[in-house]
């Protein structure tokens, strides 16, 4: 749906790709895994293309949040450094394709649905793990397991599950208890594991994947280290080694960036951009992203249960200039309550900035000299963050809404905020799985109760479009929930974030996508 | 033998006094010159004083408003608005010189009670222990190395996270942190004042143990404690930067120049003007304040000159 | 010395225990579930209930309590709640970047302080003694993170001289050691300068000088060693700002050390590191300063224990 957008590297990456598949459906040859495949219902040729490349020399990129640990199935899943990490160690049965809101084959050759309630899984023969055996589709059900018993964040994605069978070494069939229409989406986040060995304690620490990288060494906090793996099943890397240096500080890693000592970060404040764009050997790269920030209504106290005063916030903010002075080059203007990168996104009307109709709508509702509220949030919810914060609070105190800082540690915050003990609630948010439905069904119906919205017309919306595998169908009911959000004004959604990436020259064919960015295309050329 | 000063006008014109001795002119001259250097030093304090209470009255600062069009504006830039911005903008197009001045208020504040709180706990602790000795004086030294083992910051991150961010809570934060140092030196001069003569005379006229503290002993421990608190105020004012660099500092509502360091240090390449003119003012102070003190001690510690 | 030696380890194992003990309650006063942080904003109250079951947080204080100096006493201090590996593992990885920053600290401002102190003490009410008073407190009056980033700027991006982050070798160190020495060499020196003052003072050194002695063997013979003791024992004191110091420096350089690791399980209410992290420290200073004590019967001959 979305073409990335920035430099023009960014643009023949995506030609390439399409020439790729085009020469895949023609001619049966395998590029990187992203491009791989023909989609549901064909299988794919066997490994090892004859394009395939041998890989050189050493990629040393910087996160812009520590990598907490390498365990993709536990408690930590959700830290997108984690995610990034283990990218290259761990497969995954399907990956979002990088331009579009499609699912591609990757550890699964193809799927089907027999039956509303089943999601049948057909492995690709051939697939090694790092200490050489065979990856057998025991390994998925035990991962899924795993991640399910272990309680972490993305354990609720499956509450739907009802069980997993394995008939044969190949094929996994995944029952759910209703219909799912999200399961491509919650799939992809299912890294998988060795059965054998994933409980053994101390296995996160180097564990053992069937990615196109192995670990060769983890210092926490420090550097994790990996290098190709020889006998992938899909395309080998570009490089030899790939480094993850952790350097939390912004100014160091720019520096680091600027001095060589580092290949590519990202993550960077719009000034930091800025000052990087003279660099001669230096590059911007940049794409829109699943993150946005949004600002939160507690619906079930006053006066945020009227919709009137929630609208009057929107018409209160202009928007355009935070985007254009604040967020240069990192985020956009939102359009509806769920970014454009993501599946089921259809643009709204936009709340113009409006100070006098503020003041009107707020008056019709009673309250013509204002009101005192204050927002919470957590300082280290992403770039500009603080800076926006500032800027909400100064336009909604220009009409006479007066809002209190109450920003807090993350676990402060996290409890009050679960417990809906709030007025305004300032966080970013990403939508994971790329689907609408991570994002509206399971923050915006009655039973979710995270913001104190109630509407049973969009709790029926939604419902019947995750009970749906028909995607246009459900693309439609999406549009239609967004309405309702939007122009009910349950939040306002000012800024979706786009991602810039600082690269190296000599650092190629990095490929731009919404989500947390993967490495194995990349080439270093020196 | 003493050689007296031939006439009173010779003497007056020395330096000395009338009947002075000459090596009486010579410290008299001496004291002279101590003082003279002593308020020298305490100009700059002086001036920093009147800065912070008048300044924020004179330039008064909007926590809330913010000018994104005016954003990270260099020093001396002419706004939208066509006022001057002679210190720059911050990153929501705040002007600097409110923001400095007012940072200049907290931060006194929040140096000054911490000062005067820790100073008043290890008073109050420091007095009695070397004073009654015994099982007094060994608790307080056993809390004191308890303290003292654990890292005065992580006591700081950990008191903080519990109270929660205001002014007042920095305040008991840092004195709790820093009791311990005025403790000691309390401690290490009733211990020596207390064998003095004029204790024991006072004891042997049947003087009560609260009035030779009161009278005798905690008097004594003032000069000590000032020039103590005088190194301790830059400490005091450093730690606070540390908390606000940790997120755990004066809220963004009250701004200490610390907080305004911390929240600006990203900008160091771009706009450094945001760090490093509150850096600035707030290094000068603490140099300020600490060569303040060095030359109290000098005074009130004279010692015969050597070499 | 024996006794005192005695003496000295059971009050040091109350100081460890007594430390150990405040932690324990406060960070547990803390407001934040860790469990809930772990599970996130997606997850549902049963989730967090089974979570903290599996920690032992759904136990009274003082049951916890108990079963933590039980595990203790064993050397078994947990697993860290967020890193699922054995909290002292995750602790002994990283003291010993720890160790090795704040011992070149620690040696970088004595070494610069020395010389320091002693010109301003024998120049005293100079010119130079003022010059030297404003050098050495230019660490105290600067945030150190501050200068940090500075550094980083001037010597790494500027003119290229170090790397501007990580934990290494020596390329690695000087940056945030020096960051963090500038710390004690403003308090060192001024120690430096009034102790020369004060045994320059006393009689033996002027009776040395009485007998023609040369200048530099006075000091180096008579007045520094008696000058030391001071030193050693704010250098043991110091121990706890040096550490407090680290935390910042190694945020600011991503030196993988101790501090921010305990930093960052504070923010996360990671019980179990907090506790293994100020044990540790604790240990290591009480160490320290036990060291310091003893030394002052080599330095000074007129102490002896018993």
């Amino acid at each position: 749906m979305d073409t990335p957008s920035g430099s023009g590297n960014g643009r023949g990456i995506t030609r390439r790709m399409w020439l790729r598949g085009a020469a895949a459906a023609a001619g049966g040859v395998i590029g990187t895994r992203l491009t791989g495949g023909t989609g549901p219902g064909a299988l794919l040729p066997a490994a090892a293309a004859p394009t395939a490349r041998v890989p050189t020399g050493t990629l040393t990129v910087s996160l812009p949040a520590r990598i907490v640990g390498l365990d993709p199935l536990g408690t930590q899943a959700a830290e997108e450094s984690l995610r990034t990490a283990v990218a290259g160690i761990f497969d995954t049965l399907v990956v979002r394709s990088p331009s579009a809101p499609k699912y591609l084959p990757s550890l699964a050759a193809k799927w089907e649905t027999p039956d509303p309630l089943s999601w049948v899984f057909t492995l690709r023969p051939g697939v090694k793990f790092h200490d050489g055996s065979a990856l057998t589709a025991n390994d998925v059900k035990a991962s899924l397991q795993r991640l399910v018993a272990l309680k972490g964040p993305y354990a609720p994605l499956w509450i739907a599950l009802d069980s997993v069978d394995v008939p044969n070494d190949t094929t996994v069939r995944i029952k759910t208890k209703t219909p799912f229409g999200a399961m491509l989406p919650n799939v992809s986040l299912l890294s998988i594991a060795p059965a054998s060995k994933m409980d053994q304690p101390g296995f996160f620490t180097k564990p053992i994947g069937s990615g196109p990288f192995r670990v060769v060494s983890y210092r926490p906090d420090a550097e994790l280290v990996l290098e190709a793996n020889p006998g992938y099943w899909g395309a080998a890397p570009g490089v030899k080694t790939l480094r993850f240096k952790d350097i939390p500080e912004v100014a160091a890693r720019v520096t680091a960036l600027i001095t060589g000592e580092i290949d590519l970060t990202f993550g960077l404040p719009p000034d930091q951009i800025t000052a990087l764009q003279g660099h001669k050997d230096v590059r911007l790269l940049n794409t829109p992203s699943f993150r946005y920030y949004m600002v939160w209504m507690n619906c079930k106290r006053a006066p945020f249960t009227d919709a009137r005063v929630r609208q009057a916030m929107a018409y209160a903010l202009d928007v355009d200039t935070i985007v254009k002075t604040l967020m240069k080059g990192i985020g956009r203007r939102m359009s509806a309550p769920i970014p454009s990168t993501a599946f089921g996104y259809a643009p709204q009307r936009p709340f113009a900035y409006d100070t006098a109709k503020a003041k009107q709508l707020l008056a019709a509702a009673a309250l013509p000299n204002g009101f005192e509220c204050t927002m919470i949030w957590n300082p280290d919810s992403g770039p500009q963050d603080r800076e926006l914060a500032q800027a909400l609070f100064s336009y909604w105190n220009a009409v006479g809404i007066k809002v209190r800082d109450g920003q807090a540690e993350r676990p402060q915050w996290l409890d009050k905020l679960l417990k809906l003990d709030w007025d305004l609630n300032f966080q970013s948010n990403g939508d994971a799985t790329g689907d609408a439905d991570f994002v509206l069904r399971r923050l915006y119906t009655t039973q979710a109760n995270r913001n104190g919205y109630a509407n049973p017309q969009l709790d029926q919306i939604l419902n019947a479009a995750v009970e749906t595998v028909d995607q246009s169908r459900r693309k439609l009911l999406y549009a239609q929930a967004c309405e309702i959000v939007w122009d009910q004004a349950v939040g306002v959604y000012p800024v979706e974030l786009i991602q810039t990436y600082g690269l190296r020259q000599g650092v190629e064919e990095f490929v731009l996508t919404p989500n947390f960015p993967t490495f194995e295309t990349v080439t270093v050329r020196r | 033998m003493t050689i007296e000063a031939p006439t009173a006008a010779t003497a007056r014109r020395t330096g000395g006094r009338p009947g002075d001795t000459a090596w009486q002119t010579a410290q008299r001259l001496r004291q002279r010159r101590r003082i003279r250097r002593l308020a020298a030093w305490g100009v700059p304090v002086a001036l920093f004083v009147v800065i912070a209470v008048v300044g924020p009255i004179l330039v008064p600062y909007d926590p809330v408003t913010v000018r994104l069009a005016d954003r990270i504006r260099p020093p001396g830039t002419v706004l939208h608005d066509g006022t001057r911005a002679w210190l720059g903008t911050d990153q929501v197009g705040k002007d600097l010189v409110a923001q400095v001045l007012q940072g200049a208020r907290i931060s006194l504040l929040v140096g000054v009670a911490t000062v005067a709180v820790a100073g008043l706990l290890g008073l109050a602790a420091g007095v009695p222990a070397g004073y009654f000795g015994g099982a007094i004086d060994g608790l307080l030294m056993r809390f004191a190395d308890l303290q003292l083992a654990f890292p005065s910051l992580l006591l700081a991150i950990l008191i903080a996270a519990v109270l929660g961010r205001s002014v007042t809570n920095v305040i008991i934060t840092l004195s709790v942190t820093r009791w311990v140092t005025f403790a000691r030196v309390t401690r290490a001069t009733t211990l020596a004042m207390r064998e003095r003569e004029f204790v024991t005379a006072a004891r042997a006229t049947g003087a009560g143990t609260r009035r030779i503290m009161s009278r005798h002993i905690i008097p004594l421990t003032v000069t000590p404690l000032v020039v103590v608190a005088t190194v301790e105020l830059g400490l005091v004012i450093l730690a606070e930067a540390s908390l606000s660099f940790l997120g755990l500092g004066t809220p963004p509502d009250h701004p200490s120049w610390g907080l305004i360091i911390a929240n600006g240090r990203n900008y160091l390449s771009t706009a450094w003007w945001i760090s490093t003119i509150p850096g600035v003012a707030l290094s000068v102070v603490i140099l300020a304040v600490g060569l303040f003190g060095d030359q109290l001690n000098d005074y009130l510690n004279p010692k015969a000159v050597s070499k | 010395m024996g006794s005192y030696l005695v003496k000295r380890l059971a009050y040091s194992v109350f100081v460890v225990w007594g430390a150990v003990t405040i932690v324990f309650v406060v960070v547990r006063l803390i407001p934040g579930d860790p469990a809930q942080l772990m599970v996130g904003a997606e997850g549902t109250r049963a989730d967090v209930e089974a979570l903290r079951h599996r920690f032992g947080l759904d136990q009274p204080l003082a049951v916890q309590y108990v079963r933590y100096l039980g595990q203790a006493a064993g050397l078994r201090f947990g697993n860290s709640l967020r890193l699922e590996i054995p909290a002292a593992d995750a602790v002994t990885q990283r003291v010993p970047a720890t160790a090795v920053l704040a011992g070149s600290a620690m040696l970088l401002g004595v070494a610069t302080s020395m010389p320091l102190g002693i010109v301003a003490a024998l120049h005293r009410h100079s010119v130079l003694d003022r010059a030297v008073a404003v050098v050495s407190l230019i660490g105290q009056s600067v945030p150190n993170f501050w200068l940090g980033i500075m550094f980083i700027l001037i010597f790494a991006r500027g003119l290229r001289w170090f790397p501007s982050a990580g934990t290494g070798g020596l390329e690695h160190l000087v940056l945030p050691a020096t960051t963090l020495a500038l710390l004690l060499v403003g308090v060192l020196t001024r120690l430096v300068r009034s102790g020369l003052l004060d045994v320059l003072d006393e009689e033996y050194v002027r009776s040395a000088y009485a007998k023609g002695l040369p200048v530099r063997r006075v000091i180096n013979r008579h007045a520094l060693p008696n000058m030391l003791i001071p030193v050693v024992t704010v250098v043991g004191l110091q121990l706890g700002s040096l550490l407090a110091g680290a935390v910042i420096v190694e945020t600011v350089f991503g030196w993988a050390g101790v501090g921010r690791l305990l930093v960052d399980a504070i923010s996360n209410r990671d019980y179990p590191i907090v506790q293994v992290a100020v044990l540790f420290i604790t240990v290591g200073f009480i160490t320290v300063n036990l060291l310091v004590d003893l030394s002052y019967a080599y330095l000074d001959p007129r102490i002896r224990y018993r």
